[in-house]
């Protein structure tokens, strides 16, 4: 759905939030308040229900949010003939509440249709604890 | 004139007066009457449209009689059966009453009528149908007065083409002869004359089937009247129970049950007020106590509101209306007003109350089946499944945001990747409200498997141009600027080809015209990486040589 302002984009959000109709709730914004902003985490963690601003990468004021990712470009993983097997993507973390900041790399499996850890950096303990809390945190923030 | 698909092609359903000059005749073909014509403006027959209007005509007939019934399949679908017994001296006699009857069906409707009232129904239906002044019946052909009564008129509405003419039909006796009124517009038989009346008519006025009537006058039969002083036990016998059947039941040996019009119910509250309301929250109040009591109903027929109006009286004499729409059908009281709430606060901001609102009411302008469900004994934090709640924050985005600012994605069949798909607004078919199938089982079926490796993450609205350079003009990009960035391409993949959609186009691409030839040109895509890991995906259009000597190159798309 598409607003005029962005005042409707946060009560949309909000309303979505509150009628727990949906798995998760998604939103592109680029200016945002620190207020607006702890309401918003207030709602998620109230209905339980992960919140996802995608935000333009200039935008970098002080935020409630619980998580802040950082997503960026990684050279694909080619097999012998140069041909892209599986996409890759540069996460990090910038900002973690009770958790402790780092960077990952990612890639698709576009069979199972799940991210793994890239197989020069995996470990499996890592492994386990990152996709735990990518599902735990009820708000997350990511900027890309 | 009006066609409907039968066998061996299109065939014409109905005529106006102009094609029936031209010698056009009902079940010809369409090649046939357009090699006679040369000229011939057609429709598709559309029978819900005429369904709808027969039976809002038949609503509308009950102003004379309680018990209306619209022509079924069996009876030509075109008419109407009104039960007047007890209710003609309501207009003065039964003269007066077809004669009001004719009067208003054309100043309402444009509706030229042929009307008939006769003991039984099957004997209105064939007066109506096949009657003319006695000189007329004798030497008419049968069979050829059919379109006539089909086509008459030709002023009125498409939707309306099949119902022109109504028929009559009366129990109490009238002593009087058979009467033939005005240019044998209608007529009126009395009691006891059936036979009488129904022997010269043609066979076709028993309403048989046509296979029937064909066997009949293949066998000699043409008037009603040589088969009535036959022996029963062979026609028996030979044919189908219909033809003994519509004889009895003309001649009112056999009992002709009618299926009266039941008029749809209207769900509607009104209250006058002693003082006027200014206040948001009176109205609220007010609509809230209206929706309490337009439940009930609503819960005793097993329907749902799909749309309501709530319509404001002010003390000046204006009225505010304000129209709701739901996407499931609901009688939930405390959805709608918060719905209702939702949308006087938008009203609010543009207008104000002036000297109040003297009297509210609550109207559903659409109600639609929704059956009956077992509240959960404790309320779970979720209320309800989850088409229905979605269903609900829909209701609640729309309210506030305009009723297409929810919108989901459909799929289109067009190999380009821009056409691929579109926006449409959501609808929740009531299907998964019932649980019955889970989301997406019905929606998803007709998105064709992607191949996600070779489609962006972000497909960009427009295809950006860019300036490229390959080392020979049909292979890959080395290096390309986009943006103000020089991007080097560390690797690439592909082409993809994607062809030109030329069904679309609907002359052939003439130099001259540009645009037409830009469409024409086929695509082909490269998944391109530079060496920082960013992923482009590219096209370039037009083939080489083939279709054009510089080919231009375009961003379509983002994969990181």
């Amino acid at each position: 759905m598409e607003t005029a302002h962005r005042k409707d984009t946060l009560w949309a959000m909000e309303e979505a939030l509150h009628s727990r109709a949906v798995a998760a709730v998604a939103g592109f914004i680029d200016q945002i308040d620190l207020k607006t902003n702890q309401r918003l985490q207030l709602a998620a963690t109230d209905c339980g229900l992960p919140l996802f601003l995608l935000r333009p990468a200039e935008f970098l004021e002080a935020s409630a949010a619980a998580t802040r990712w950082r997503v960026g470009a990684a050279p694909a993983a080619r097999d012998r003939f140069g041909l892209i097997t599986r996409a890759r993507w540069r996460l990090s973390l910038e900002r973690c509440r009770n958790g402790r900041t780092g960077e990952w790399m990612v890639e698709y499996d576009h069979v199972a249709h799940r991210f793994s850890l890239a197989a020069a950096l995996a470990d499996p303990a890592i492994s386990r604890s990152t996709s735990e809390t990518g599902e735990r945190e009820p708000s997350l923030r990511r900027a890309s | 004139m009006l066609a409907v698909t039968g066998s061996g092609g299109p065939r014409i359903a109905a005529l106006n007066e102009a094609a029936e000059a031209a010698g056009l005749a009902l079940g010809e073909t369409l090649a046939d009457a357009r090699a006679k014509t040369g000229r011939v403006q057609t429709r598709a027959v559309d029978t819900t449209a005429d369904d709808t209007a027969l039976r809002r005509l038949a609503l509308w007939a009950t102003r004379y009689t309680p018990t209306a019934s619209p022509w079924g399949e069996e009876n030509g679908a075109d008419g109407l059966f009104l039960d007047i017994e007890g209710a003609a001296h309501l207009f003065g006699g039964e003269e007066k009453l077809l004669a009001d009857l004719s009067f208003r069906l054309t100043k309402n409707f444009g509706l030229p009528a042929r009307l008939a009232i006769a003991d039984t129904p099957g004997m209105a239906w064939a007066l109506a149908r096949f009657a003319r002044a006695p000189s007329s019946i004798l030497s008419r052909p049968a069979g050829e007065d059919d379109h006539a009564q089909h086509g008459g008129g030709g002023k009125y509405e498409c939707a309306e083409q099949a119902a022109p003419p109504p028929s009559h039909f009366v129990r109490s006796p009238s002593p009087a002869p058979l009467r033939y009124a005005g240019e044998d517009k209608y007529v009126i038989l009395p009691s006891g004359q059936e036979a009488q009346a129904l022997a010269p008519l043609a066979i076709e006025a028993l309403r048989l089937s046509p296979d029937t009537c064909r066997t009949l006058r293949r066998l000699g039969f043409k008037t009603v009247g040589a088969l009535l002083d036959k022996p029963r036990a062979p026609f028996a016998a030979r044919f189908p129970a219909e033809l003994l059947q519509r004889i009895d039941q003309a001649l009112g040996r056999l009992e002709e049950p009618l299926k009266p019009i039941v008029a749809p119910p209207v769900y509607h509250t009104l209250r006058y007020l002693l003082e006027p309301i200014f206040t948001q929250e009176a109205i609220v109040a007010l609509a809230r106590r209206h929706m309490q009591t337009l439940a009930q109903v609503l819960v005793r027929d097993d329907v749902g509101a799909r749309g309501l109006r709530l319509s404001l009286y002010r003390v000046d004499g204006g009225v505010e209306t304000i129209d709701i729409a739901l996407t499931l059908p609901s009688r939930d009281v405390a959805h709608i007003v918060r719905l209702i709430d939702l949308k006087l606060e938008a009203l609010a901001a543009a207008e104000d109350a002036g000297f109040g609102f003297e009297a509210v009411g609550l109207a559903v302008t659409r109600a639609e089946r929704m059956a009956a469900r077992q509240n959960e004994l404790i309320a779970g934090d979720n209320g309800g499944d989850g088409a229905e709640g979605c269903a609900l924050l829909v209701d609640t985005l729309r309210q506030r945001l305009g009723p297409h600012s929810v919108r989901g994605f459909a799929p289109v069949a067009s190999h380009l990747p821009e056409r691929a798909e579109k926006l449409a607004p959501i609808t929740i078919s009531s299907s998964l409200a019932t649980g019955e199938l889970r989301e997406g089982t019905n929606g998803a079926a007709a998105w064709p498997e992607p191949d996600r490796t070779t489609r962006p993450l972000l497909l960009l609205p427009h295809a950006e141009p860019t300036e490229v350079m390959a080392l020979i003009p049909d292979g890959p990009p080395r290096r390309f600027r986009w943006r103000g960035v020089t991007y080097e391409v560390a690797g690439a993949q592909g082409p993809e080809r994607i062809g030109a959609e030329w069904w679309h186009l609907s002359a052939p691409p003439a130099p001259a015209n540009a645009s037409a030839r830009l469409q024409a040109l086929t695509r082909d895509y490269y998944l391109v990486e530079d060496a920082d890991g960013h992923r482009f995906w590219l096209y370039r259009e037009g083939l080489y040589e083939r279709e054009t000597v510089a080919a231009r190159w375009f961003v379509h798309g983002l994969f990181a």
